[in-house]
């Protein structure tokens, strides 16, 4: 047996005959090269055992996708990114659609544009008359925020509004991302608002640029209150509840909990039995969730629409009310104007829903949270070319 | 599609879902230990039961289904750790949960970073053999070589392995 004999045999040493393990036994006595070789391998081995084996399964939610790929023979390239909606996203969106459907003003509406005053704005906005004469953008990507009663800006979604096309995209991100600010500093997404005071939108809108390489023209500060309030002007929504839902744990504003039960068919529901619709979390799971949440979006959009505009700009002090000390922004109010009257012809279906799920981030170390993989925010970004 | 190839793939998903039910397990474990994160490890147990969905000949399936398995797993870990390493993206908070101790946190990602760092083939022939437990031979049957072929990488893998080690844990 030569050292290259010797040296291949150490490698696999448990799988040697007994003749075999006395061969190298007896090269290893005079064989320094070996010696040191099978000091090697051992130490390489010794270490590599040390990776620790979790006893841990992958969870049903994983398993089922898993399967349903496999049944449905789907190729190998896999859509990163899956068509539900976030937390916030009906509320919001709607939250925007209404700021926007509310400057529209339509030739036979008697309501005019609500001066600004009801909307307050910040330090950043450039009044119209400075603006340069120049022609709106077929694209307009506007950061929404939503800003639950505890005041944390609870969703950050980026909507791009593609008028050329009648297209437009939502992406939902994370809260807990963590990200590095215009300052240079790293935090998580959701405190890029509260880093600078009253400047925050403008700060939230340039982290998310940075984050995805992409121009964010305007961001729309909102509050939880609006959804409620959106679904009771427009009369509710009906919903056909798939199966029973029953949450023994929802939790109320003054932290408490109340039974919620919905049975299922067709119902009409109110703001707040809407809310409680798409917010709780204990009767399935949270697809199920993103489900509703979609759901009721569409429902919404729908009952929107279904309505002559004038009828749904009657209510004006409800509107100004509602609106009033809910929403922020930095969008001056002939690209609302220009956007809202783009957005009356869109359908639903022109109107896709993304959102970041955990598949698509990658953990760091304490305290930081977690950052989106590359492959993932390459998918990102494609959605704002 | 005509009806011969439509069958036959519709005969390729029967049998990996055959396949899916009788070795998930192991094999996320296995791709857990390796990648340390839950998310990328059912990410990664998808990917390695598609590929072998697109690369599966029913006309000459593997003589060991868990071992061809354990080979795409292998190789798509391996992609994760290099692109992670690539990125800088070495440390996991889920890592220290897995483990429970900072020492073995440090350990792990060393050698992980290691392992990344080693040649495809190298790799893949190192992980098959110590942690899913293959011999040279099975190895061999598995990529169409020689066993005595196998054998010295595996001899090599272990030496650069070493060699690697030792240079990341003195930076």
């Amino acid at each position: 047996m030569n050292c290259n004999d010797v040296q291949q045999y150490l490698a696999v040493r448990t799988e040697l005959s007994w003749v075999q393990e006395q061969e190298v036994q007896e090269h290893l006595r005079k064989c320094a090269a070996c010696n040191a070789r099978w000091q090697v391998i051992s130490r390489s081995r010794q270490t590599l055992r040390a990776l620790p084996t979790p006893a841990a399964q992958p969870n049903d939610h994983a398993l089922s996708a898993i399967r349903l790929a496999l049944r449905q023979r789907f190729g190998p390239s896999r859509r990163r990114l899956g068509m539900v909606g976030g937390v916030f996203a009906s509320l919001t969106f709607i939250g925007v659609l209404l700021l926007m459907l509310w400057f529209v003003q339509p030739e036979q509406a008697t309501v005019r544009p609500v001066v600004p005053d009801n909307i307050e704005p910040v330090a950043s906005v450039v009044p119209t008359s400075e603006l340069p004469d120049m022609p709106l953008n077929n694209v307009v990507t506007v950061l929404v925020l939503g800003r639950d009663e505890g005041g944390r800006t609870d969703s950050v979604m980026l909507v791009r509004f593609d008028r050329r096309n009648e297209h437009v995209t939502i992406v939902s991100l994370p809260r807990s991302l963590w990200v590095t600010y215009p300052n240079g500093e790293a935090g998580r997404l959701d405190a890029a608002y509260l880093v600078s005071g009253d400047q925050g939108g403008v700060f939230a809108k340039a982290t998310v640029s940075k984050l995805l390489d992409t121009p964010v023209d305007y961001f729309i500060l909102l509050d939880f209150a609006i959804f409620e309030a959106v679904v009771d002007l427009v009369g509710g929504v009906t919903i056909d509840v798939p199966t029973v839902l029953d949450d023994p744990r929802y939790p109320t504003s003054n932290n408490g909990i109340t039974h919620l039960h919905f049975d299922a068919g067709p119902q009409h529901m109110d703001g707040k039995r809407a809310l409680m619709y798409v917010r709780t979390r204990h009767a399935d799971d949270e697809f199920q969730r993103n489900l509703r949440q979609q759901q009721v979006i569409k429902a919404l959009f729908e009952r929107l629409q279904q309505q002559p505009l004038p009828q749904q700009l009657v209510r004006v002090n409800d509107y100004i009310d509602m609106l009033k000390g809910n929403v922020q922004t930095d969008m001056p109010q002939d690209v609302m104007l220009d956007v809202g009257q783009a957005a009356l012809v869109l359908q639903s279906d022109d109107i896709q829903f993304y959102t970041v799920d955990t598949t698509m981030l990658v953990g760091l170390e304490l305290p930081a949270t977690f950052e989106l993989k590359p492959d993932a925010l390459d998918a990102l970004m494609q959605q704002f070319p | 599609m005509d009806v011969v190839s439509h069958m036959a793939q519709a005969d390729r998903a029967e049998v990996l879902s055959d396949w899916f039910e009788a070795y998930h397990r192991q094999v996320f474990r296995y791709l857990l230990r390796l990648v340390a994160d839950h998310e990328t490890a059912a990410d990664l147990l998808q990917d390695t039961f598609l590929r072998a969905l697109v690369t599966l000949n029913p006309a000459q399936p593997p003589s060991h289904p868990s071992a061809w398995l354990y080979r795409i797993a292998t190789n798509l870990a391996l992609n994760t750790l290099r692109r992670r390493r690539r990125w800088r993206w070495l440390s996991f908070q889920t890592d220290a949960v897995a483990a429970g101790f900072e020492e073995s946190v440090v350990q792990s990602q060393l050698i992980r970073a290691c392992l990344a760092q080693l040649r495809p083939k190298e790799a893949e022939t190192l992980l098959l053999y110590e942690y899913v437990g293959l011999t040279s031979v099975e190895i061999a049957a598995l990529t169409g070589e020689k066993p005595s072929t196998v054998r010295v990488r595996l001899s090599r893998a272990s030496a650069r392995f070493c060699r690697l080690y030792d240079q990341e844990s003195q930076q």
